[in-house]
């Protein structure tokens, strides 16, 4: 059985030399070739055709993510691990979207690396486990009680529905009397009495109710 | 008078032409609306050398200049000209008529002249038509275009009548199809054409114009011209029973040579063959030929001659029962026939116990008569009508004037030809106006025997300008030459009347056949006579005489003179009164025996004293009564000399014999003497009587020729009578339409009756009931059974009144009855009886008719109640002084306020003049004549000045004069208030006023003042505060930069340097492996690198995230929101929308994500919230952050907790800096609001003063 083979993409030496220790000290694993920025690693990953390269995001000349992009496009055949020190969802999501089929956190044990090698040399994908919560609290934002809001829509008299509009479109109560010619108060009661009969609890509720309603899409 | 009647139908055309030269063809073209789209269509059809002139009147505005040369210009090449001045017409140029003028033609010359009468300005094209048809003859074309109204008809006619021709614009295609129509309807249209084809046929026509010639005079005719000619003539009588063979060959002869041309024929033989294939020919020609052109007051000059001298004539010795009969031949479209009835109705409008009016009319042309009789006639053709007659005799109807009725009863019209037809008789006018010139001589002689015969004695006949009665002087005297007016001289003639028109052609034949079998008779008369004498003759040689059964001679021989006497007194036939004397007796005696006895006699030895002696003649009388003979009823004498007197003379067989005297005889021949005389005597007797006889024969005679003549009258009368039929046929259709009419005005009467509110009844005379509308019943108990009962009957609902009376009272004095009654149930009615009258003022009945006032009544009574508050009111007044005044200022109401004011009582002031409450010097200068006048003119007169009390003291009034008015003006109220007290306070309250805006002026400026130093104050402030932020906003950016700075260094280097210092433990580690304990320090040292790794990354993100910079604020908030909440435990969201489309300027981001931070860590610290919503939303060129918790909340009046505590402070501040502001929504219990709103870019620091 032959080993998997890797490029580092890493800029900091003492980092690459310390990745280059452990996985060439794995008996399934050898490190064929080290890159210190992204443009070379593109360049040495297009001329060794490794299994798997190991991209660090922040990186002179070509960032991790802009490199990602261009390799998954010369050779769509090399898998793309990123490693990196940013927890942010906003990366992952970016690379995941250029092609990378892992991500794992430079602050995580070393050893989640090395599992994130064999699983995507297996054809999967691995995300770190200190980000995956992440992306599976963004998919599980709480939808399903709105959708039956929306269905209420309709219960919402024409004064409720006005206030709760320019509640998502962002004005404050005060703006929102002002514009109805209302008092503040008022405006505060049916926005009390739009959210119970939808019952929903907050502004963001509001807002994705109003996204429902298509009431956001004409402004 | 030939001569001149050739002038008159187009003979004179050619010779005009030769003699100017002006031999080129007029195109007259005539249009209205949709003419200039017409005009050029055809002007660009028609090639610049056409060698003709064209025309064109257009109806134009008579208020704008007119543009229509210079439009058509474009679509010809020939120089168009809008006519200025009199212009010699030229061929191939075009002439345009300018506005409000009319343009005509005489001798070769266009000129102009100003509309002056409404009539002309509504036809244009027919003046024009008409000069050019006068003026150009046969070479004048009229083209009728698109246009309204009937204009262009009228001139049509008379271009029609000189020989010229008459195109029209196919309605289907003219724009407007009125004024081709019309045109069409005359029937003298030549060609229907669309406008693009009209030149080519006009040119067509020009080359055919003058080229067929066809001469008058027979002998000059060729032999080829006559055949084809009587074919014509035969064709038109088969075709139309017409036979224009009496009628004048000229013109006939033109009439068909325009056919000719108007076919585009060579010649004649090719008109008459045209004529045979086409059927409608005949009747084109006809129409042609009948052309019948009149006008109301055609030749007014004679008209007027007519009017001023001879009307009043045909009414001399008439009254009220006679008739004058006036008879108009040739009546045409019957604008004579009116003209004349005018004349006659306005000279019996000024007479008393006029004789009645009787006009007959008639025409050959039915299709004439027709129009006459419905008496309709466009405003071209009624233009020669005054204005006051077409008022007195005309309707006005759309598109034209109708002939009132009066007038249209007054003319009889009936279809009549003059030379077939018997004539009219007993009239006292006879009008032939332009007839007689298309008849031929005899034809016009026999004509004027039938005016001769028709007329009374000294009737009247009126002929056109070109006719005259010559040939007929022996009937007719000159009156009037220049009205060309003649009068009967009452000479008897014998009528014969014409031989009935046969409809064959074989009439003609049948007449020259009878004509040649009379010549023959007359011949063979002559000649039997000739041979019997001559037969006779040579069998007695003797002197003979042949006579007829009146013994009357028929002829004599050459010697029977001899035995003929001529004695005085009248000369006869009468052979008895010829013959001698001697012989007389015998042969009287010889006629009778022959005639009795039917054989011949013979008398003997008849003594006769002869110049040269006595001698004895034979006289043979033989009688011829043979069967067929040719000399059948005529009788023979033959006188046969015997010998000398004396002599005996052996006569033979049956005569008798003359004895000789002897003295026996003496005796007989004594008693033969007294016999003979008593025989003269006898024959004496007998030779009266016979004269008495012969007196009454010729009374008989007489009498005879009178029945004649009423027969022919019955004849008369007969047609008259069918003239009347017809008229009655007519009356009897208006009839119809009457009662159709009436039955309609029923209907609605009854829909009226049933529908109105208004009770109504109509009762006769003896107050029984007739009629009543539904209504009524609620007043009455009525029901339709009740209708013939008297009313008295029927219970009415009316409380206490005697209406029966009423009744009667209306019937006796025939006044009109109203009052006000109540029916039991409370409902008041306004009752109107009215006597009923009938159209001729017979009073038939009564009506009654009941209103329903009871609303009015009531309001009425409110009226009431309303004035009487008004008048207490009125009263009740004090502070105000009211005066009612009537009309010429004099006092009729004067209230208590006037009284207490003016110091006048009611007794004193009523009556009075208002004068007396106003100053001297008002009063000299008539102020209060001067308000009235204002309130007259504008309904109320306000004003204050001074009045004068009774006691002569002055005071200061403020006063408004209204008008009263009911429908008209009934008096003025004055009201009016006494000021002088409060003109006092007034003048006072004006004078703190004046005083206090001096105060607020002075203090105004004052303020001014202070108000400049705080502006300038403020402008160094806000300098001030500006110039702070600017510093505060450099500071801040120069913190973030560095915190960014030493963000990324801590990011980059230490926490890479930990990350490297992690993977060289596991490294070691994994070196470590048997050395346990060493393996124990490493894995510890593992879990401080790793929890120092975190504590750099934390540290890095905290003085600014890397995510701000790589993926922008909605990002970043969303991943400080995740940690915020983790790290806290405390729920929280986050929503973005539109900053990723767009983002913010880094500045605006670093500022807003402080922002965010900031009102965190204060939920965090203050809020105790339960829940924290983050949002971040772009609204087009700004971005809100809202950062609201579901916490404590808080009250924003407190200052303290608001700013100080809360670090509100510094949020408002940062979103200052980016341009934006900071607004904090809270309430305590209900959690917080955070908002801050920033544009969303932030121009650099440093450039707001570039």
């Amino acid at each position: 059985m032959s080993k998997l083979r890797i490029l580092l993409a890493e800029d900091h030496e003492t980092v690459r030399e310390g990745l280059r220790l452990i996985v060439n000290a794995q008996s399934d694993m050898e490190v064929v070739g080290e890159a210190g920025d992204g443009r070379s690693a593109v360049a040495s990953a297009q001329e060794l055709l490794p299994d798997i390269v190991v991209m660090d995001v922040s990186m002179p000349q070509l960032n991790g993510l802009k490199a990602t992009e261009k390799l998954k496009q010369v050779c769509p055949q090399v898998k793309v691990l990123t490693l990196t020190r940013h927890t942010d969802y906003g990366y992952l999501q970016q690379l995941l979207r250029a092609g990378a089929s892992g991500y794992v956190l430079k602050q995580s044990p070393p050893t989640e690396l090395l599992h994130a090698i064999r699983a995507v040399a297996a054809g999967g994908k691995y995300l770190d486990p200190a980000v995956a919560g992440q992306v599976i609290g963004s998919y599980s934002e709480r939808t399903a009680p709105l959708r039956v809001a929306a269905q209420g829509g309709r219960e919402l008299s024409e004064r409720e529905a006005e206030v709760l509009r320019l509640i998502a479109w962002g004005y404050s109560n005060k703006e929102i009397a002002a514009r109805l010619d209302i008092s503040v108060k008022t405006v505060e009661a049916h926005k009390a009495n739009a959210m119970k009969r939808l019952n929903i609890t907050s502004r963001i509720d509001i807002v994705r109710f109003a996204l429902l309603q298509g009431w956001l899409q004409d402004t | 008078m030939g001569g001149t009647s050739e002038s008159d139908n187009g003979d004179g055309a050619e010779q005009m032409d030769e003699k100017t030269g002006d031999d080129f063809l007029v195109v007259g073209l005539g249009a209205s609306a949709g003419g200039i789209r017409a005009f050029k269509e055809f002007f660009a059809h028609v090639p610049p050398e056409s060698g003709m002139a064209y025309v064109v009147i257009l109806h134009l505005s008579p208020e704008h200049e007119s543009h229509l040369a210079e439009v058509l210009q474009v679509a010809t090449e020939m120089p168009v000209t809008q006519v200025s001045a009199s212009v010699r017409i030229e061929p191939n140029h075009v002439y345009v008529i300018p506005p409000n003028k009319s343009l005509a033609m005489s001798d070769g010359e266009l000129s102009l002249s100003e509309v002056r009468r409404i009539e002309e300005r509504r036809a244009p094209v027919d003046i024009f038509f008409r000069t050019l048809a006068e003026s150009k003859h046969a070479r004048a074309v009229c083209v009728v275009l698109s246009g309204t109204g009937a204009d262009g008809s009228m001139g049509m006619k008379r271009v029609k009548e000189m020989g010229g021709v008459c195109i029209v614009q196919d309605p289907e295609e003219a724009e407007y199809s009125d004024m081709p129509r019309h045109s069409m309807a005359t029937g003298l249209v030549d060609y229907v054409l669309p406008v693009a084809e009209i030149p080519r046929k006009i040119i067509a026509y020009k080359e055919r114009v003058g080229q067929t010639r066809i001469h008058v005079e027979s002998q000059e005719r060729p032999e080829t011209d006559e055949h084809p000619l009587r074919d014509i003539f035969t064709l038109l009588r088969v075709r139309t029973g017409h036979d224009f063979s009496n009628y004048k060959r000229a013109t006939v002869l033109r009439r068909i040579e325009r056919r000719i041309n108007v076919h585009e024929l060579p010649d004649l033989q090719a008109y008459a063959s045209f004529m045979r294939e086409h059927q409608r020919e005949a009747q084109a020609l006809l129409k042609d030929l009948l052309i019948s052109v009149t006008n109301f007051f055609r030749d007014c000059e004679s008209f007027e001659a007519l009017e001023r001298g001879f009307i009043r004539r045909l009414f001399e010795g008439k009254g009220p029962g006679d008739q004058v009969r006036v008879w108009v031949a040739g009546c045409a479209t019957g604008e004579e026939a009116y003209t004349m009835a005018m004349l006659l109705s306005e000279f019996t409008e000024n007479l008393t116990g006029a004789p009645s009016v009787q006009v007959f009319a008639t025409d050959i042309d039915e299709r004439a008569i027709a129009m006459a009789r419905e008496g309709f006639y466009t405003d071209a053709d009624v233009a020669d009508v005054s204005p006051e007659r077409l008022r007195r005799f005309f309707v006005k109807e759309p598109n034209g004037y109708r002939v009132r009725r009066d007038l249209r009863e007054m003319v009889l019209y009936a279809h009549h030809n003059l030379i077939k037809d018997p004539p009219f008789s007993h009239l006292d006018l006879i009008s032939c106006r332009n007839l007689l010139i298309y008849l031929n001589r005899s034809a016009q002689e026999h004509v004027m025997q039938v005016f001769n015969f028709a007329l009374n004695r000294r009737g009247f006949l009126f002929l056109g300008t070109a006719e005259s009665v010559d040939g007929s002087t022996d009937l007719f005297l000159v009156v009037d030459k220049e009205a060309h007016v003649y009068q009967s001289r009452g000479t008897p003639v014998r009528l014969t009347l014409p031989i009935t028109d046969l409809p064959a052609s074989q009439h003609t034949a049948d007449l020259r056949r009878k004509e040649e079998n009379f010549q023959e008779t007359r011949a063979a008369e002559r000649l039997s006579y000739a041979d019997l004498h001559q037969r006779l003759i040579e069998q007695y040689a003797p002197p003979s005489v042949v006579v007829n059964e009146e013994y009357e001679i028929v002829h004599l021989s050459e010697r029977a003179g001899r035995y003929m006497q001529v004695s005085g007194g009248e000369p006869s036939h009468d052979l008895l009164k010829m013959v001698r004397p001697e012989i007389r007796m015998e042969l009287r005696t010889a006629f009778y025996q022959a005639v009795q006895h039917r054989t011949s006699v013979e008398a003997r030895n008849i003594r006769v004293e002869f110049a040269e002696g006595q001698r004895l003649v034979n006289l043979l009388v033989r009688p011829v009564f043979g069967v067929g003979d040719d000399a059948r009823g005529l009788i023979l004498v033959i006188f046969e000399e015997a010998g000398e007197g004396g002599e005996e003379t052996a006569g033979e067989g049956v005569a008798e014999k003359v004895m000789p005297a002897g003295p026996a005889a003496l005796q007989f021949e004594d008693e033969l003497v007294r016999v003979k005389a008593q025989l003269r005597a006898t024959i004496e007797q007998y030779e009266a009587q016979t004269e008495e006889l012969k007196a009454s024969n010729e009374e008989l005679q007489a009498m005879n020729e009178e029945l004649r003549s009423t027969a022919e009258e019955l004849e008369t009368s007969k047609e008259e009578l069918q003239s009347v039929n017809e008229e009655l046929t007519t009356v009897n259709q208006e009839l119809k339409i009457k009662i159709e009419e009436l039955s309609q005005a029923n209907d609605d009467f009854s829909n009226l009756m049933n529908s109105t509110d208004i009770g109504t009844i109509f009762l006769d005379r003896s107050l029984r009931l007739k009629l009543f509308t539904p209504r009524a019943s609620d007043i009455f108990n009525l029901i339709p059974a009740d209708v013939g009962r008297p009313l008295s009957d029927i219970t009415a609902h009316l409380a206490d009144i005697d209406f029966v009376a009423d009744l009667e009272g209306v019937l006796d004095r025939l006044q009109r009855v109203q009052r006000e009654v109540v029916t039991r149930e409370g409902r008041w009615y306004l009752m109107n009886i009215l006597p009923y009258r009938t159209a001729e003022d017979r009073i038939e009945g009564i009506i009654m008719t009941f209103l329903d006032i009871t609303e009015r009544k009531g309001a009425e009574g409110q009226l009431l109640v309303s004035e009487e508050r008004l008048r207490l009111l009125i009263e009740s007044v004090t502070d105000y002084s009211i005066i009612i005044q009537d009309t010429g200022g004099r006092i009729e109401i004067w209230n208590p306020g006037a009284e207490r004011m003016f110091g006048y009582t009611p007794a004193q002031a009523v009556g009075q003049s208002i004068e007396i409450i106003f100053t001297p010097e008002d009063r000299a200068r008539g102020a209060h004549l001067a308000e009235m006048k204002t309130a007259r003119e504008h309904g109320v007169a306000s004003d204050e000045r001074w009045h004068m009390h009774k006691d002569g003291s002055r005071f200061y009034v403020s006063g408004v004069l209204t008008m009263l008015r009911d429908g008209e003006l009934m008096g003025y109220a004055k009201i009016a208030r006494d000021l002088t007290k409060s003109k006092r306070t007034e003048e006072e309250l004006r004078r703190a006023h004046e005083e206090l805006e001096q105060r607020v002026g002075e203090r105004t400026r004052e303020l001014a003042e202070a108000n400049e130093a705080l502006r300038v104050e403020n402008a160094e402030r806000r300098r001030i505060e500006k110039a702070r932020l600017q510093l505060l906003r450099q500071l801040i950016r120069v913190q973030d930069d560095e915190r960014r700075r030493i963000a990324r260094d801590i990011h980059d280097h230490l926490g890479q340097q930990s990350t490297a210092l992690r993977l060289q433990l596991e490294a070691l580690k994994s070196i470590c492996t048997p050395y346990e304990e060493l393996c124990d320090q490493i894995e510890q040292t593992q879990t401080i690198a790793a929890r120092l790794d975190a504590d750099v990354d934390f540290l890095a993100w905290e003085l600014r995230p890397a995510a701000l910079d790589d993926l922008g604020l909605a990002a970043a908030l969303a991943h400080f929101v995740r940690e915020w909440s983790k790290h806290y435990n405390i729920p929280a969201d986050f929503h973005g929308t539109g900053t990723d489309a767009q983002r913010p300027s880094p500045e605006v981001e670093i500022n807003l994500y402080r922002i965010a931070q900031e009102a965190l860590n204060n939920t965090y610290k203050h809020a105790r919230a339960s829940r924290v919503d983050v949002l971040l939303e772009r609204r087009d060129d700004s971005v809100v952050l809202i950062v609201e918790d579901q916490g404590v909340g808080f009250d924003l009046n407190d200052k303290e907790q608001a700013e100080g505590g809360l670090g509100l402070l510094g949020m408002s501040e940062r979103a200052a800096l980016v341009g934006g502001a900071l607004e904090i929504e809270s309430v305590p219990g209900q959690g917080t609001t955070v908002f801050a709103r920033v544009p969303l870019t932030f121009p650099e620091v440093g450039d707001e003063e570039g």
